[in-house]
């Protein structure tokens, strides 16, 4: 193999293999299940509607390749019965408890859910099911896991280090998903006339909060608004990797998605894409932080002294509310 | 030291997961390129495993253009005895029930255009069966439509109705 060779191979190593603490899968394991179980408690009222034999839509048309536990048209008993899996699933997940099957489980699922009613899915779901599959892939349960609590509960607050390409997987489809998402932007009109944030905002069905008028009919805001965000989703999917920059794109791009997530109903697409953006936070930081967050919890904490030391609290110290209940 | 770790440490281990790894990335470059020869070859190879495992995704977010329209669904439901009534999708709210809603509007957006015929006769029939206690003859969906104008012209048009299709209800359809 050629020097050059030699080097690209050990990049690959060290970028897709080289050991890392878990702090952050075991943090974006925790956030994830939550998100799904949030999502799984949405579809409550629905169930019927969406995924029965008498909903909308009571037969799936089946696209090649894709397949669902509840299939093309699934019994009430079978709907109800994957949704209170999907639940409990999830659960486990965020937990760490039974993780692999916890996440295999999440994963089909997800997927089930998705494919028997594809007519009522955003973005957000898609985000959510992918990352999902990743978290599947990834040693999840390694730190801050019921699993690890019942396994090593001695040294629960270590976190193992592992090969962290699942996520790597992550970082690598929240940057696609920002770049294509640019792309597909670009070849429109109204980004590129600088409207299209005016008009994003007042889709009345999809209105949460009515925009300001000057943040819709401004042209000057408008454009300031809409190449803002164009420059900004291209930055998250480029510069983010730049790890001095990192924190402030992130920190903007959460401002935007919570912005998004005022105005407009996206659904779960805001909560999942920050929930992702734990993927970005170094292992080093990310353990820096919880063992800090320990210290701290721990340094508010009563210090616990064996009852044998204590010395007996003499009668003329007891307050004279107690005296006085005792002689009644 | 787990199955997984064992995996990930050994060369044969990290050679299979480098192809697996290489897999995703070119699946995800697939599915995503812009509509050409190329992305049909590409999406078509993978198409098998994307599908099988759910990687297929789109992230074309407002894009190639934001609606330039606010839509909205009702349906008009006529009864044995005569009497009319009016039923929206259960999208008001705008805390808690938005986490619900966005899907009965993405259901809304899907089924409106004139290429969703095949889902018009499911949707009419689980509004019809929502109202079976009142008798429904019939179920009419309407749809709704409002254009919003360029932005520094303020407002929008008044909204537009189309009734698109009609179902009528037999006793047996309820069932």
């Amino acid at each position: 193999m050629t020097p050059r060779g030699r080097d690209l191979a050990a990049g690959w190593h060290r970028f897709w293999f080289a050991p890392v603490d878990t702090s952050t899968l075991g943090v974006l394991r925790i956030v994830t299940g939550l998100v799904v179980f949030g999502w799984t408690l949405s579809l409550a009222p629905d169930l019927s509607a969406f995924f029965g034999p008498h909903g909308i839509l009571p037969r799936t048309p089946q696209p090649a390749w894709t397949f669902s536990l509840l299939g093309a048209s699934p019994s009430m008993t079978l709907v109800v019965a994957l949704y209170c899996l999907l639940l409990v699933g999830s659960l486990c997940l965020a937990a760490g408890f039974g993780t692999r099957i916890a996440a295999v489980a999440v994963w089909l699922l997800l997927m089930s859910f998705d494919r028997r009613n594809a007519l009522i899915l955003n973005a957000g779901d898609d985000l959510l099911r992918v990352d999902a599959f990743y978290l599947m892939l990834a040693p999840a349960g390694a730190a801050l896991s019921v699993d690890r609590w019942l396994r090593h509960r001695d040294r629960f607050w270590e976190f193992p280090q592992r090969a962290p390409w699942a996520v790597r997987l992550i970082q690598i489809q929240l940057s696609a998903m920002y770049l294509f998402a640019v792309w597909a932007k670009v070849r429109g009109t109204d980004w590129n006339d600088g409207t299209a944030v005016s008009y994003a905002m007042r889709v009345g069905d999809l209105t949460r909060f009515p925009a300001p008028h000057f943040l819709t009919d401004n042209l000057t805001v408008v454009n300031l608004l809409t190449y803002g965000t164009l420059a900004l989703e291209i930055s998250l999917a480029l510069l983010v990797w730049n790890r001095r920059l990192r924190p402030w794109l992130l920190l903007a791009g959460i401002a935007m998605h919570l912005s998004i997530e005022f105005g407009i109903l996206v659904g779960f697409f805001s909560i999942a894409v920050i929930a992702s953006y734990v993927a970005w936070v170094s292992p080093e930081a990310m353990t820096r932080v919880l063992l800090g967050a320990r210290q701290r919890l721990r340094r508010g904490r009563p210090v616990k002294i064996p009852a044998t030391v204590l010395p007996l609290p003499q009668p003329a110290e007891r307050p004279r509310h107690a005296a006085s209940r005792s002689l009644h | 030291m787990s199955l997984q770790e064992h995996v990930e440490r050994s060369p044969y281990g990290q050679a299979v997961i480098s192809g697996l790894i290489a897999f995703v990335l070119v699946a995800i470059a697939a599915w995503n390129l812009p509509a050409s020869h190329l992305q049909t070859i590409a999406s078509n190879a993978v198409r098998p495993i994307v599908n099988g495992v759910g990687l297929d995704q789109a992230w074309g977010v407002f894009a190639p253009n934001p609606r330039q329209d606010s839509i909205g669904l009702v349906a008009r439901i006529r009864y044995a005895d005569g009497s009319v009534a009016y039923w929206t999708p259960p999208t008001q709210g705008r805390y808690v029930e938005p986490y619900r809603s966005y899907r009965w509007w993405k259901w809304v957006e899907e089924i409106s255009p004139d290429r969703s015929q095949p889902f018009w006769q499911p949707a009419a029939l689980w509004v019809a069966r929502q109202h079976r206690a009142a008798d429904p003859t019939s179920v009419t969906l309407i749809r709704r439509w409002r254009d919003n104008l360029p932005p520094g012209q303020k407002g929008h048009t008044s909204w537009h109705q189309y009734e698109f299709f009609t179902l009528d209800v037999t006793p047996g359809m309820l069932r």
